[in-house]
Parts: structure tokens; sequence; C-alpha cells
């Protein structure tokens, strides 16, 4: 009797597995959305333009499977409304599970993102390590001159984004960080920003958030300063005054040495906020009247490089303070370090005052004199 | 019910408990309550549940051979003994309705939205009413490799979202207030709810010696990994005080990525989830259909499962609503570990006074 049921139980098991066979979703039957675009139309009643670039194989030049990309757009309502709509005019099945990237115009994001990042933050097929990207031009165009780009895939886009992460213009800004600054965090949300340049595209700088607007944007340099606060810093190129030869400019690479140590505290109801850095530091510049071989001509470098980042990364820290009033940087994280209890926090609005923050930079680099020759 | 269990089989016993506790998102609970002083709570009550393991573990000792519903009947006769045998039964549906929902709930949000949810519970259902066929032996012996393999998840876990932590987020560490972190935060003992199967494992332990150290171990360890889990949630996710989420130890799986060769890890997460479910369930069936067996004076109550089965099948269908299913997992399964927990403190209590009276006489 209970080898019967043993066996039925197996059947059964099997069974149920194998009768849920036409809710299997085919890979034939689906089409792989690798970027989405979203802008702003110019109708009233559909206010938002939604764009879709998909991934298609391509054999028709019997060179091998090549994969080129369709893009698909409608105006819409919301954006689910939008996805339905471009999922009637698709023969298969739109799926956003390989979406690497959304891009959204800059004149939208200056007019606010509220109405649709929480629902793409809510789809399941969305994965929460897809970049949020900011466009100078409609998103529209932008994924037009993308689609030109030959054998684009959804790995297009990561390795785009991750190959400009080394030069520090640039950092990634994933949907889940986006999504948690928005909530309750302890920094403001930034956004990657891109535009087009000829028949390709570049990536230079952030976009500033406060709350769901765009406030301002970063520029490469001012990337570089807040990648070194927030740690997420590797390595650069920047130009430093030449004690030596003042007409020629020196370029120095830097790259990450210790995490930057960030303290802030509460004078008179202002925060003073002191960050230390510290970076490596290798001199790239060579020429023939150059001597970087003894230790005072190194110390001299040393001191314009810790002032070229002391007055950029001030500069940077006052313009996202009092321009843009947005905590980019996450500076309240800190600041809730020296309370206990959130009833003794909620005495002070942090975004009240972060406005009239004072910020003290002290940079501290090691210098080496260069790869190959430290005197030509 | 002849298999006698060792030393870690019983402590994986409870282990299984405790992790599917944090896999269904019972760090959230204490987070909601607590907010960012989540983890001080944890380690307070963490403390108190400790406390509580070496009060059951003096208590237990003059009843080695015993369960909690064996105590019963000692003291209160048969209609102890079967008010209590009740009460768990409540307990043991609750637990089971309430997972089978949430999994099932998940796997057709995820991966089978067109799927009749009927179909998904029957796979669950189906399939620990077939594990306790088998057997208790199987389902200890499996239970042991699950929990394994469930400990090494929650670690590989912690370790992908490391690089995207930001402990400021953690702050202020005494949450809202002293009180309410402290004071209020004492209902979060329900967090440690394996303590309740302490009350059951005795009698089945091969070595009774054990029983000290596979409490306070199997509490200790589920303690730790249940601290690990919130400071993660609560430095990664800053909404998480705030929002309603489908399982938030899923929306950590979706953040790890290892490199460019392991992306997507997610289904291999959810895959062994659903494993610790199936143990999870099958060991909560076991214990429904042992205390039945006690209440009824059954020789074999094996094939009761597929009673029981219908009958939590036919429960979860007919009240298949995603706030009940929530208020009953969040708010009664909260009040209700609380209440048994100090009734049977309780009702061990005056089983060790009534023996001692009885010594003494």
């Amino acid at each position: 009797m209970k080898k019967i049921l043993l066996v039925t139980s197996l059947l059964l098991a099997l069974l149920i597995t194998f009768i849920e066979a036409y809710d299997v979703r085919n890979v034939e039957s689906l089409s792989y959305v690798i970027a989405i675009g979203i802008d702003k139309s110019n109708s009233k009643d559909e206010p938002l333009s939604l764009t879709i670039q998909i991934a298609k194989p391509d054999t028709s030049e019997g060179n091998g499977t090549k994969i080129k990309s369709e893009i698909n757009t409608v105006q819409c309502n919301s954006f689910n409304l939008g996805l339905a709509m471009l999922n009637l005019a698709n023969v298969n099945e739109l799926n956003l599970s390989h979406c690497s990237v959304i891009i959204i115009s800059e004149e939208l994001a200056r007019e606010g993102i509220e109405d649709f990042i929480n629902t793409v933050a809510n789809n399941i097929e969305i994965r929460p390590t897809c970049n949020i990207l900011i466009s100078k031009e409609k998103a529209k165009d932008y994924l037009e001159v993308t689609s030109k780009i030959e054998d684009i895939s959804a790995k297009f886009y990561n390795s785009y984004i991750n190959s400009a992460e080394i030069t520090s213009y640039v950092t990634p800004c994933e949907l889940s960080d986006f999504y948690s600054s928005l909530h309750q965090d302890v920094k403001t949300p930034v956004a990657l920003y891109s535009f087009t340049k000829d028949d390709n595209i570049e990536s230079l700088g952030l976009a500033v958030f406060k709350d769901y607007k765009m406030v301002g944007r970063l520029s490469g340099l001012d990337t570089i300063c807040y990648n070194i606060l927030t740690n997420n810093f590797k390595q650069a190129t920047i130009e430093v005054y030449n004690p030596q030869d003042p007409s020629l400019s020196l370029s120095v690479a830097i790259s990450d040495f210790k995490d930057t140590d960030i303290n802030v505290t509460l004078e008179n109801g202002i925060p003073k906020i002191n960050c230390d850095v510290q970076i490596k530091a290798v001199l790239l510049s060579a020429n023939k009247d150059f001597d970087f071989s003894n230790e005072q001509s190194l110390k001299e470098i040393e001191s314009e490089i810790n002032s070229f980042l002391d007055q950029h990364i001030t500069a940077f820290l006052y313009q996202t303070s009092q321009e843009y009033k947005s905590d980019i940087v996450g500076f309240e994280g800190y600041f809730k370090r020296n309370f206990l209890t959130q009833d003794e926090l909620d005495k002070y609005n942090w975004e009240e005052i972060y406005q009239k923050a004072e910020f003290n930079v002290k940079t501290e680099n090691y210098l080496k004199s260069g790869f190959l020759f430290s005197k030509n | 019910m002849n298999y006698k269990i060792g030393k870690f089989e019983a402590i994986f016993l409870v282990l299984i408990v405790m992790m599917n506790k944090i896999l269904l998102n019972m760090p959230k609970e204490i987070i909601k309550q607590s907010k960012t002083g989540a983890p001080i709570n944890i380690i307070f009550v963490g403390i108190i549940a400790v406390l509580f393991a070496i009060l059951i573990i003096k208590l237990f000792k003059k009843f080695p051979n015993e369960d909690i519903i064996d105590i019963s009947e000692y003291i209160g006769k048969k209609p102890l003994k079967i008010f209590i045998g009740i009460i768990f039964e409540l307990l043991f549906s609750l637990i089971i309705v309430t997972v089978v929902f949430e999994f099932s709930n998940l796997l057709q949000k995820i991966y089978f939205p067109n799927t009749p949810t009927s179909l998904i519970l029957l796979i669950f259902l189906g399939s620990i009413g077939f594990a306790n066929l088998i057997g208790f032996k199987s389902i200890i012996k499996t239970n042991s490799i699950v929990v394994v393999l469930i400990l090494a998840s929650l670690i590989v876990i912690f370790a992908g979202t490391i690089k995207s932590l930001n402990f400021n987020r953690l702050n202020p560490i005494l949450g809202q207030n002293i009180e309410t972190t402290f004071l209020e935060g004492l209902s979060n003992i329900f967090a440690y709810g394996g303590l309740i199967y302490l009350f059951f494992i005795s009698p089945f332990l091969k070595n009774k010696k054990d029983y000290p150290s596979i409490a306070i171990t199997s509490i200790t360890v589920s303690g730790i990994f249940l601290l690990f889990s919130t400071i993660i949630l609560l430095a990664l996710f800053p909404f998480i005080t705030h929002s309603e989420e489908l399982l938030s130890m899923y929306l950590l799986t979706r953040c790890i990525e290892f490199g460019t060769v392991f992306q997507r890890t997610d289904a291999i997460f959810i895959f062994l989830w659903i494993i610790s479910a199936f143990s999870y369930l099958s060991i909560s069936l076991m214990f429904m259909i042992n205390i039945f067996k006690k209440l009824t004076n059954c020789n074999d109550s094996t094939n009761y499962s597929y009673s029981f089965i219908a009958i939590l099948f036919s429960i979860i269908v007919l009240f298949e609503n995603q706030s009940l299913f929530k208020f009953l997992e969040t708010i009664i399964y909260k009040y209700f570990i609380l209440g048994i927990l100090c009734l049977c403190l309780a009702i061990l209590v005056i089983g060790n006074i009534k023996k001692k009276i009885r010594k003494e006489i």
C-alpha cells in the first residue's frame, strides 16, 4: 500500500510539473529589450514618449550571427501603458530582463521623474543593476544613434559605462541605488550624463537630482571630486601648474590610496564638514628641461596637486550645497553619527542646514616621479 | 518516530525554522518596529532568548523523555493536554499556511505569472505530504543537508552585497528612542520562534545531555544570521523602514553580481529557498501529526498527513487574500509565539513544582 502511494505521489508530482508546459515562455517567443528611453512628448493627453531598443539576431550577410537593434516608440500616459502598446505592435512578447540602461531626456528629468521612476523600479523584470542615464538630447534620438553601432547588445552599455568608469569622469548609477537615494536615504541621487557626438555616444559627468528633479550637471572634474569623496575613485589624469615651466602644465595620474575621512560636526547651527583626502600620484609629463629627480621639486609638485584638489573639491562641495542644495555625497549619514536616537536628530532639518555648511578639505598625496624617467 | 536524532540534526532542526523566518521577512518586521535600532534590538532580544533557552533547559531537566504535551498531561490530565495540543496544532497550521502562501505567491509573481495559484500550492503541499509519508528519519537527514546549503547561501548573499553597503544608513543606532528599541522592541522576541521547537525535541534526542548545547547553539547561530541580515538590509535599502515589499531577502539576491560571469543569481537562491521551505514545512507537518497522534492515541497516524494537507489547502484557497495572510504572518504569529512561550514556561514551572512536591511526599 505504502509503495502504491509513493508511486502515485511521484507520478502526480511529475504530472503537475509537465502539464505546465503551456505556460513556459520560450526564448523564441520573447523580444529582449536592451534599453528603454523616456521622453516628454508633445501631446498633452499622452505626456510621455516611450522608446525601446530591441536586440535582434541578424544572419543576412552570411558572416555569422550579428546583433542588430530595432527602435520602437509610442506616446503614452504611463510607463506600463506604453509597454502594453509596444507589446501590441510587436510580434513577440517584450521582456525587460536584459535591459541594461534606462535613458531619460534632460528635458524630462528637469521637470521631474516621479511619475514613472517608482513604476520602473517596481517592475520585476528590470534588474536593479540597470543603469540610469540622462541624455542631453531626446532619449529616442540617443537610441537611434546607438542603433547604428554594429553588434549592439545588452553588454554594450555595461562595457561602455565600465570602460568610462576607469577615467573617473563618470560613475555607474544603478537603478537600485538611484531608487534608494530617492527614499529616506542619507544622500540624494545622481545619474550618468551622456550625449551624442557625431555618430557615437559619449558620457561625461553626472546629472544631479534633488528629490525627483534634475537640478544641475557635474563636469568631468566635478565627477572626479565626487568619486574621491564617495570612495568610488579609481584613477584619473589631471593637469596642474608646473613650477619649473609655468607655460607648460603637468599631467599627473592620480589614483585611490585611502578612503576619504569625513567628519561632520555642528557648531552654532552650522555644519562644519572636514574631508581628509589621501591619494597616490604619478607624474606623466616629461620634457628635456624638467627635472623631478630631487626631493625639492617633487615636494613643490606635491603641494601643487594638493592645492589643485583642495580648490576643486571645495568648489564642487559649495556648488552642490549652495547652488544645487543637494547632498549627493551623503554628508547626512556622517551627521547622523553624532546622534544616538532619531528623536534627537529630528530637532535638526538637515536639508536646511546643509545649505549653510562650511567645508574644510585637506588633501595629501604620495607622489612618484614618473613611470620610466624622472629626468630626461 | 522511533528514530533518535543526533546533536547536529537537532541544531539544524531548530535552525531551519529560524532560517525560513529570516527568508520570510522576519528582519523586515523587526526593522519596521525598531527602524535603525533593529541591530541593537536583535542583540537585546537575542540575549533574552538565550536566557529563555537556559530557563527551558533547566525546566526540562526533570522531563528528559517528555515533550510539552506529555508535561501538560502530567499536570492537568487530559483537558490540559487537549487544550495545549490544539494550540500547537493551530500554531503549526498557521506556520504551514503562511509559509506556503508566501512562497507560492513569490513563485507566481516571479516565474509563473500565468499559472493558477492552486497548482503551485498543490506542489508545495503534495511534496510535504510525500515527505511525511517517507518518514521522520528521511526528513531529519535531508534537513541537515538543506540547512548547510541555506546557511551557505546566506553567507554568499552577505558577501555579494558587501561592496554596496553604506553603513551610515545604520545611524542613529538606537532607533527612534530608547523606549521604542528596548521596551516596545521586547515583543521582537518572537523573532526567536525556534524556541518553540525546543519544547518538542527532548524525547527524540539520542543523547539527552546534548539538549543544553543544542538549545544555546541553535539560538546563537540563528541570532547571528538574523543580525547580519538586518544590518545588510538596513545598510543597502534605506527605504526598507517604510516600504512594503515582496520579500526583502529576494531584493538582496537581485543586487548580487560576481563579475560578468555570475549575474542574475537570484534563481539559484530561490531554488534553495524552495527546498528549505519544503524542509521546514515537512518538519512542521511532522510535529502536527505527532501531536495529533498523542491527542487521539493513534498507533499509526502517518496517513493523516493527506487529511491535514487537504484541510490546509482548502484554508489557503478559501482565504486567498494577501493582506489577510500578511496579518496572520506578522501580527497573529507574533502574539501567538509570545503567548505560547509564556504558557509553555508556566506549564514547565508548574510541572517542576508538582514533581518536587511528589518527591517530597
